[in-house]
């Protein structure tokens, strides 16, 4: 007890914090977990009864006569009986219907596969962009300040703005296809960007790494520019071809860098949500975090508490194996 | 990279395409929002201006339309709202964590880093359920309460950098002296730790500002901006959506120049060798 | 003003490494003591303990009459000058001097007063309105300094202040404390890993190796009659030469033989080893106590060595010789006719010879055991 009386100051600084932490993001996770186990039907149902309950336990409260309260206590008697029998139906208890709900749903299993090709793609992509741009940024050259802030110019820019631009682009009636039939390569018929399959994907890929650029560009640039000057005055000493030492040299030294940004990038890239909601709706083209939430305005909770499970259950992953390579590092290098 | 690569031609060139659809989009925002129906009606757009010119109907029509003022003010009520509340609760735990022995120090962090990755699709389902109840479903103080789980870890992090910076001694030196644990906190640390907090708030207000997925989930008819916009695009309004999203971007690109020229002050620099 | 004084303290961590192992120091009212040893002996640490700002494992600390263990830094009544210093970097001069006396509600006038006269002492008078990073790091240090002076504590602290400063500086500094002490007269706990600058200011010097104190004696004293081998080897510059050997007894007289080399030993130095004779024992001999031959023609204890290496700093060299295997290093007279790599005559002189036990390293020839 002496250190509580020794540090009380301290502990009162920190407790709302993790309070809050504690409160208002593992218990929601907890209790989504616990919601996707719990069969669909068994749920409504249960939402029902339970906040009938409740309106009938406040109207008996304002019953004006004995016999409106006698009305009240019947109906109570009923809906708690019903609840009873609730809990001691097929539905009740610990179930996996949502599980197979969800890999039987084909929307939810093309999300999956969504979801992974936009992360695949949508990391090489950016992977390949942002290095070439970084690499460049290196080197001094006319205009090199000017260029760095027009590279950097996105992240400024609100994701609703951003994803509200790409509609604009992306719209069958849009720039893209604007400019494309403007060069030559299309026709009269514009291309319908958002119909689902590999072009909504490629849109989604498209404005995501538009937004994303500046952020994977700082990052490598940060990496590149840890490589002391030394190395490459060694290099060049031993005269090797430009192309051999990005690969052999550049690269190697850069890794926790890109394993870092990738796994980072991951860890987004799984959960993405606002642009692929309005560039591509829930329709043609789900992925998981857009599958979890149009389950929610139709009401199934406990259907899109099993995606979002899934959904925190992957990035977890991420997380975890970030947290490994990270402490690897910290150990070769300590 | 050798002169090889750096050709002049090709570099530029890459340069300048980099450059082009890096900026087009944004000039295609404020364009568009000025811009007169029959220009972008039309099957085949102008790239750059249309022969009518610059109208500023759609400005009128959105200053007019009175749905403006009550999504800009919400917007502005919570993002306000959730600055100052996020400081006052992360500030404090940021300082302590940051002198903290490494082994909780980093139990800590990780504790932060993790709360940040969850995706918010799953932890807004049961918020939503749970504020249905509370009667918090719609009002901007329910918004603010779930604005403060996506940002508080976020501020803890940079806050804990901020102290980390600010040196033992000077807390040791302020003992010697004979001052108490919280006027030292009072005196030493918080004017140390201004210029850091300051910027940290900037940045909280500006992830509040164009926060969605948690407003999406939790509003029903009162609107933030961003909300708004999205309301517009559902419904093919792309005149209102563009004035909105040129709104919403105003106050990002003045806090993002300020924060930009901010330079870590000199500050310590006197009291430490 | 006031004496402290440490019973059997010691300071172990939460890890279980035992950083103190159990000291005990008295330190007189008005002394200047200072405390010196390499990185790591503990020394900062002690000095931390004493203001508070280490715990005490166990052992007790007393400050006047009162015992301080448990009270915390505010309530000691010490003051402290830090390595970096510890300015805060927000507030003037003047305002970082006056931070300790408003806590302790001083008048304003009472603050103003002892802020400006410090100033004055330190010759801070024009700077008083300046923040920290506009000073350079001399008048930064003083500023420290003044900080302590204006709360007229009963202790000073200084932790390794001066090790900052380039050179010249530093001797500028260590002569301007020394004055401040004695014109003060208050109790000063000085702390420092540079030998020669705890022989110049210490009223007495407390040596400490890994958290044990080696010796506790006036700066004479350290250098004259080294307690061990190690004050022996960390006071003095160039460091005592230590040899190993052995004792042996030819006919009447006592001998130092290592490697070929014989050293007779004077008598009163023979009474103190006897007991060591036949068995292994070290010598010790300051590099002053070198000579060359050519002083002394009939001087005992000729030793021959080649000489290894010249250094020379103008009023004299030093010279690192090879003799009988083992290196020696001397001080002679600028112009000593000594040359790279080619052997001479050298006089060691006995008289001013320590022996040490090879195990304990304790000094034999000076005490009792």
């Amino acid at each position: 007890m002496r250190f509580v009386k020794t540090y009380w100051l301290e502990m009162l600084m920190i407790i709302p914090l993790f309070a809050y932490i504690i409160g208002f993001t593992l218990l929601p996770i907890l209790t989504n977990i616990k919601e996707s186990f719990i069969d669909q039907r068994f749920g409504r149902r249960y939402d029902i009864l339970v906040s009938k309950i409740a309106d009938i336990t406040y109207d008996i409260g304002q019953a004006q006569d004995s016999e409106e309260q006698r009305a009240y206590d019947k109906e109570l008697a009923e809906t708690a009986l019903a609840l009873e029998r609730l809990q001691h139906s097929p539905y009740a208890g610990v179930s996996l219907s949502n599980y197979r709900k969800l890999f039987k749903d084909r929307s939810f299993v093309k999300a999956i596969f969504n979801t992974l090709a936009i992360t695949l793609m949508g990391l090489s992509l950016q992977l390949v962009i942002a290095m070439s741009i970084a690499l460049l940024l290196t080197r001094p050259f006319h205009g090199k300040g000017f260029f760095r802030t027009i590279v950097l110019t996105p992240l400024g820019i609100p994701t609703i703005v951003s994803a509200t631009i790409m509609t604009y682009i992306f719209d069958t009636a849009g720039y893209l296809n604007e400019v494309l039939y403007k060069l030559g390569l299309l026709g009269e018929v514009p291309i319908d960007w958002a119909q689902g399959g590999w072009l909504s994907l490629c849109m989604v890929v498209f404005a995501d790494t538009w937004k994303v650029l500046p952020f994977m560009v700082l990052l490598f640039l940060a990496g590149l520019e840890a490589i002391p000057p030394s190395v490459h005055e060694a290099s060049q000493i031993d005269g090797s071809p430009p192309m051999y030492k990005f690969f052999t040299v550049t690269l190697p030294l850069m890794r926790p860098y890109i394993t870092i940004a990738l796994i980072l990038r991951a860890i987004d890239a799984f959960r993405i949500f606002e642009l692929p909601l309005i560039l591509a709706g829930t329709a043609t083209t789900p992925l998981i975090s857009t599958f979890t939430y149009s389950e929610y305005t139709r009401q199934n909770y406990n259907l899109s508490a099993a995606s979002g499970t899934i959904l925190t259950g992957i990035i977890l992953i991420f997380v975890f194996t970030y947290l490994y390579i990270v402490e690897r590092e910290r150990e070769t290098n300590a | 990279m050798p002169k090889k690569l750096l050709q002049p031609l090709p570099f530029y060139l890459y340069l300048a395409v980099v450059s082009l659809i890096i900026l087009y989009p944004i000039f295609l925002m404020f364009k568009i929002s000025a811009s007169h129906p029959a220009d972008i009606m039309k099957p085949h757009k102008d790239l750059l201006w249309g022969p009518a010119g610059i109208t500023l109907e759609h400005w009128h029509n959105v200053f007019t339309s009175g749905l403006l003022l009550p999504s800009l003010f919400k917007s502005l009520l919570v993002a306000t709202m959730v600055m100052i509340l996020a400081i006052l609760i992360a500030a404090p735990a940021a300082y302590v964590i940051s002198r903290l022995g490494s082994l909780f120090k980093y139990l800590f962090i990780i504790a932060l880093f993790i709360s940040r990755t969850f995706p918010e699709v799953a932890i807004a389902l049961p918020v939503s359920v749970v504020f249905l109840h509370w009667n918090l479903l719609d009002t901007s103080f329910g918004l603010i309460l779930a604005h403060l789980i996506k940002v508080l870890p976020y501020v803890g992090w940079i806050l804990i950098g901020t102290f980390e910076a600010i040196p033992l001694s000077l807390e040791e030196a302020s003992s010697v002296d004979g001052a108490s644990k919280i006027r030292t906190l009072r005196k030493v640390i918080f004017p140390l730790s201004l210029p850091g907090i300051a910027v940290a708030a900037m940045l909280v207000w500006l992830e509040s500002w164009n926060e969605f997925t948690y407003a999406l989930y939790l509003t029903v008819s009162e609107n933030t901006l961003p909300l708004q916009t999205y309301y517009y695009l559902n419904r093919g309004g792309i005149f209102n959506s563009a004035a909105y999203a040129t709104i919403i971007t105003l106050p990002v690109i003045v806090l993002t120049f300020i924060l930009q020229r901010y330079i870590t002050s000199g500050m310590l620099a006197g009291g430490v060798k | 003003m006031a004496q402290v004084t440490l019973q059997q303290v010691r300071k172990v961590y939460a890890n279980g490494y035992e950083a103190v192992k159990s000291i005990d120091l008295d330190i007189h009212d008005g002394e200047f003591m200072v405390l010196v040893g390499p990185s790591g002996c503990a020394k900062s640490t002690t000095l931390r303990m004493i203001a508070g700002l280490e715990d005490i494992t166990s052992g007790d600390l007393f400050i006047g009459e009162r015992k301080v263990n448990d009270l915390p830094p505010s309530k000691r009544n010490v003051a402290m000058v830090f390595q970096d210093y510890a300015l805060y970097p927000h507030m003037t001069v003047y305002e970082n001097m006056a931070y300790g006396l408003r806590i302790r509600k001083l008048s304003k006038d009472a603050i103003h007063q002892r802020v400006t006269n410090a100033a004055h002492v330190l010759g801070l008078a024009e700077h008083l309105a300046k923040k920290p990073k506009a000073l350079s790091g001399g008048q930064r240090q003083r500023v420290a300094v003044g900080r302590t002076l204006v709360r007229e504590p009963e202790v000073f602290l200084f932790d390794e202040p001066l090790s900052n400063l380039d050179a010249k500086l530093r001797v500028h500094m260590r002569a301007e404390i020394i004055k401040l002490q004695k014109a003060l007269a208050t109790t000063m706990v000085y702390v420092t890993h540079d030998q020669v600058e705890a022989m110049t200011m210490g009223d007495r010097i407390c040596v400490l190796d890994a958290g044990r104190i080696m010796q506790v004696d006036t700066p004479l004293a350290l250098y004259e009659r080294p307690a061990n081998r190690f004050v022996a080897t960390f006071v003095g510059s160039p460091a005592m030469n230590m040899l190993r050997g052995r004792l042996a007894k030819e006919h009447e007289t006592y001998c130092f033989v290592s490697g070929g080399m014989t050293l007779t030993l004077p008598a009163d130095k023979a009474d103190t080893v006897k007991s060591y004779t036949n068995k292994d024992i070290e010598l010790g001999i300051r590099p002053e106590h070198m000579l060359d031959k050519r002083t002394d023609t009939q001087a005992d204890n000729v030793v021959r060595g080649t000489v290894l290496l010249i250094e020379i700093m103008g009023n004299e060299i030093i010279v690192h010789v090879d003799v009988a295997g083992q290196t020696v290093i001397g001080r002679l007279d600028a112009h000593a006719p000594v040359a790279h790599g080619v052997e001479h005559d050298f006089i060691l002189d006995m008289r001013h010879s320590y022996f040490f036990d090879p195990k304990s390293g304790k000094n034999v020839s000076c005490y009792r055991h």
